[in-house]
């Protein structure tokens, strides 16, 4: 998976329509500095060998160097590894607001089906699902920062305050997803004969359904886990521009209009490997949770 | 036969519709039933003619939007129709218990056999200790037949054959003692090799533990097997009851005549195989007459008018038909 | 010669094919009482109006060749409904003119998208065996990765370009289709009437597309409609980035980009384009919603 990973963001490199050499130097660099490059990446040599090279110098930890002025000749790995723990906050904060209100919104919303409560909270899920990230960003941000001025307008400065508006932004959209697949979940968890058969043990409606409908309604939600962090990683790149937070999305979309390729690269592959490892903890997870899937 | 046996079940009149949108289904409509303590009753029919619903009406597990519309329900004397949530819920499980048709949907998958059977018993029987618990629940794995106890408490469902789950439900059912058992299709979802013993297993912890059991079937085999008393259904209706015998023996309605007849029986010569003609009719618009009507080979103008009574036309059998009884009630349609 | 045979004959079959006739059938029919199709469709009928009728409306040029200084950060007003921007163009024009650029981009990328996950999809579940390992292999990665990052990253590399965006999202999208496409040819290649064409001398091709693909008109209207809404909602969060359409054209993600940084001022820059983006997202994702719910249940296991 990873390899493949790797092998997607060197595609980009090498696809990417002029000199990559160029792409690879600082702005002032001489004809011999652009040469040495050039051979130091092998820029001259087959794909195969181009991407051996890249491999190696992976594997060294080596991802290259920045060539934005304002960072030059740092490591990538070095600026990366600095914002990496604020994107990490963000998304562990956005994941837990997502999953707070998702899950008892949707196991209520089954419960009442077709009340008042249900009506709202599925239109809700509706218009929250298809507003876009950046703009609910802005009209939080507008509403909040500018007009009633309670949160600050972004960045870390405002220490706990300044958390807040991009954590909603970001949990918001997948709260909503999660609110209809709990609900839908719930609902066909209760027609199952099984219920019936619990409820005719004498146990009280209270067990029936919370212990026994609801560990089995939650199934559904653990498997798209995995799909929910790509989602989110997704999505914090977006929340991190709106709301100036200092964390590797942010630093992508610098890089792009910076032009700081290496920079770029790095982030990109950091960003495939979080969706990744987030997959991998969501199947592990799921292995946890539903004993059917154990046994291989 | 006649001596003072207490009755269990006392459903008299018992009406059971399902309201939609499209209009009103009569799945049961007045039934009269009584089975009587350590007995084993029977209930044949068709699918779709109500004995499921039978089941659920009396533990009052009517499927939304269905419900109980009239008729009385006592157990023990105790008017079950009458009972708060709470109380109907200390029945179930404990006095009157049920299977269900299909054991691999019948428990919770995610759940070991163990904590499944320990957590009816401890909420019955008021057993807390977790030493004691594992105790009876061995004990009621090895009641039915379970040949290791011990792994298989702490298997989940889906490691279990289909056998081996029935059993399963079965301990569940009868690990507190109920006075009725409903058994519904108990062997239906299984393989034929295994019918016979799960059967066998079900009569004799039946006799037991003293339980009177209500088998719901769609097979006179099995009822020829393991019954006391029959009652055929048709339609919502119970058309004919008799002991067992007497109703293979000297079957009346022409209904069970019917059903009888297209059992091939082994050392029968046959050149067809017999099939009542017809379909079962839409339980949505009730019928003033008898609901045999359309398809019974005997039918009079007085069929389609009158619904017919149950009448007792021998002694411990009862038939709801024109011929065999002069008149019926005019049906308030 | 050859090839318009079979392109009529392939036609004709559809035309026929009941599946495909009574599913358009059953929309309609149906739809039209579902609350949520109505008015999905309404706002797409309106949104698509707007952008075909763009060059003639009666509004002004939304990048005039001569822009008046004072013309910058209008207020909304007679004049400019929707008040005028930081170079002082007028913002209502400009939406209206990014409906066509938004629309457009979505339905081609939706269409590619389709393209691509309908015919491989198809191949792997009909033909199985390698051919699906490999396939199947391929549309899991897609499917996993998240659609959006990767368009970013394609995007990001071939540079900002109608283009280029188009290309991107269908490149990241088509998995789902993909996945429901194998999904279906699994299911029905075993049905009977497959095995009865076959033996009637029926070709593989003819077969997927004629027999498989008319069944599947449901859930592929629905997941197309579904798709539109991501599409437009990955484009404008491209745009926004300024990775996806160039600067010059009125893109809503691109207004918006070009509106934060005036939020406090002239807040109607980005609110008026966030609007009109909000009810077109939402306008698609009603219509596939309803549509699900009115040609349920053959249309269980869906993401969303």
């Amino acid at each position: 998976m990873i390899l493949l990973a790797t092998f997607i963001v060197y595609l980009m490199l090498y696809l990417t329509p002029g000199d990559p050499a160029l792409a690879l130097v600082p702005p002032r660099a001489t004809v011999e500095d652009i040469q040495d490059v050039r051979e130091k990446y092998g820029f001259d040599e087959p794909f195969i060998v181009q991407y051996g090279l890249f491999l190696w110098r992976l594997l060294h930890g080596d991802l290259g160097t920045s060539v934005t002025t304002a960072t030059l000749n740092t490591d990538v790995g070095t600026i990366i590894l600095q914002r990496l723990p604020r994107t990490l906050e963000l998304m562990a904060i956005g994941l837990t607001i997502s999953y707070s209100i998702g899950i008892p919104l949707g196991v209520i919303s089954a419960l009442r089906q077709n009340s008042v409560t249900d009506r709202g909270v599925m239109v809700f899920t509706l218009v929250a699902y298809a507003m876009p990230s950046f703009w609910l960003g802005i009209m939080l941000m507008l509403l909040f920062a500018v007009k009633l001025d309670w949160l600050p307008l972004g960045g870390t400065v405002g220490g706990f305050a300044s958390i807040i508006l991009p954590t909603i932004t970001l949990g918001l959209g997948n709260a909503a997803l999660t609110t209809r697949m709990m609900r839908s979940s719930m609902l066909e968890v209760q027609r199952m004969d099984y219920i019936t058969q619990l409820r005719s043990r004498g146990l009280p409606e209270r067990e029936v359904i919370f212990k026994h409908g609801l560990k089995n309604a939650i199934l559904p939600v653990i498997t798209v886990i995995g799909l929910d962090i790509g989602w989110f990683v997704g999505g914090a790149v977006v929340v991190e521009t709106v709301f100036s937070w200092p964390g590797i999305g942010k630093l992508v979309i610098d890089s792009i209009t910076k032009h700081d390729f290496p920079v770029v690269q790095g982030c990109i592959l950091v960003l495939a490997i979080f969706v990744i490892l987030g997959n991998l903890i969501a199947d592990i997870l799921y292995a946890v949770a539903d004993p059917r899937v154990r046994l291989g | 036969m006649t001596s003072v046996r207490k009755p269990i079940i006392e459903i008299k009149g018992l009406r059971t519709q399902f309201i939609l949108r499209e209009g009103t289904v009569t799945a049961l409509d007045g039934i009269d039933l009584t089975i009587y303590e350590n007995e084993s009753v029977g209930i044949v029919g068709e699918t779709g003619c109500g004995k499921s619903m039978t089941a659920f009406s009396i533990l009052r597990l009517v499927p939304i939007p269905g419900k109980i519309t009239a008729g009385s329900i006592k157990f023990k004397g105790v008017e079950l129709t009458k009972l708060t949530p709470e109380e109907m819920r200390g029945i179930r499980g404990r006095l009157i218990s049920m299977i269900f048709q299909d054991p691999s949907t019948s428990l919770d998958p995610v759940f070991t056999i163990g904590s499944q059977l320990g957590e009816v018993i401890s909420l019955h029987q008021n057993i807390y200790d977790e030493a004691a618990l594992r105790k009876k629940i061995l004990e009621v794995l090895r009641l039915v037949r379970i040949a290791a106890p011990e792994s298989v408490m702490k298997q989940y469902p889906h490691e279990l054959s289909g056998g081996m789950k029935q059993r399963v439900m079965i301990a569940l059912a009868l690990s507190c003692n109920p006075s009725l058992l409903i058994a519904d299709e108990p062997t239906t979802a299984l393989d034929v090799t295994i019918q016979a013993q799960v059967l066998k297993l079900l009569k004799d912890l039946v006799k037991g533990v003293g339980s009177s059991m209500m088998l719901i079937t769609h097979n006179l085999g099995i009822v020829a097997e393991t019954c006391d008393r029959v009652c055929i259904m048709y339609a919502g209706r119970i058309v004919e009851e008799a002991e067992t015998l007497e109703l293979f023996g000297k079957p009346m309605h022409p209904y069970t005549r019917g059903l009888l007849t297209a059992f091939p029986k082994l050392g029968e010569q046959k050149e067809e195989l017999s099939v009542i003609r017809g379909t079962v009719p839409n339980l949505m618009n009730p019928f003033p007459g008898c609901s045999f009507v359309d398809r019974c080979d005997f039918a009079t103008d007085q069929c389609r008018l009158v619904r017919p009574k149950m009448a007792e036309v021998a002694p411990g059998h009862l038939v709801a038909c024109h011929l065999y009884t002069s008149g019926g009630e005019k049906d308030n349609a | 010669m050859i090839l318009r045979k079979r392109l009529n004959s392939l036609l004709l079959s559809w035309k026929t094919a009941g599946g495909v006739r009574q599913t358009i059938v059953e929309i309609i029919s149906r739809g039209s009482r579902n609350a949520m199709v109505v008015i999905g469709a309404t706002i797409i009928v309106t949104m698509v109006a707007l952008a075909i009728l763009a060059p003639v409306l009666p509004m002004a040029d939304p990048t005039p060749a001569e822009l008046k200084v004072a013309d910058r950060l209008l207020p909304p007003s007679s004049d400019h409904w929707f008040g005028t921007d930081n170079i002082g163009q007028d913002v209502f024009s400009r939406v209206i003119w990014g409906t066509r650029v938004s629309l457009m981009v979505a339905s081609l990328a939706i269409f590619f998208s389709l393209l691509l996950g309908v015919v491989l999809g198809l191949t792997a579940g009909y033909f199985g065996g390698a051919v699906d390992y490999i396939i199947a292999g391929t549309i899991d990665l897609f499917w996993t990765f998240p659609a959006f990052l990767l368009a970013l990253a394609f995007a990001a590399a071939l540079g900002p370009s109608l283009a280029n965006v188009i290309l991107a999202i269908s490149i990241s999208y088509w998995a789902g289709f993909g996945r429901l496409m194998r999904g279906q040819a699994l299911s029905i290649r075993e049905r009977q009437f497959v095995e009865a064409s076959r033996a009637l001398g029926a070709r593989n091709g003819r077969i997927m597309f004629t027999h498989i693909l008319p069944n599947c008109t449901a859930p592929l209207i629905v997941w197309a409609s579904i798709g539109v809404a991501d599409a437009i909602t990955i484009e404008s969060s491209l745009s926004f980035l300024g990775a996806g359409t160039p600067p010059s054209t009125p893109s809503w993600g691109n207004m918006l980009n070009l509106g934060m940084p005036f939020i406090g001022e002239a807040w109607w820059i980005a609110i008026f384009p966030g609007i009109v983006l909000l009810i077109t997202v939402l306008g698609f994702n009603l219509l596939g919603d309803g549509l699900r719910d009115v040609l349920d249940p053959r249309m269980k296991g869906m993401r969303r």
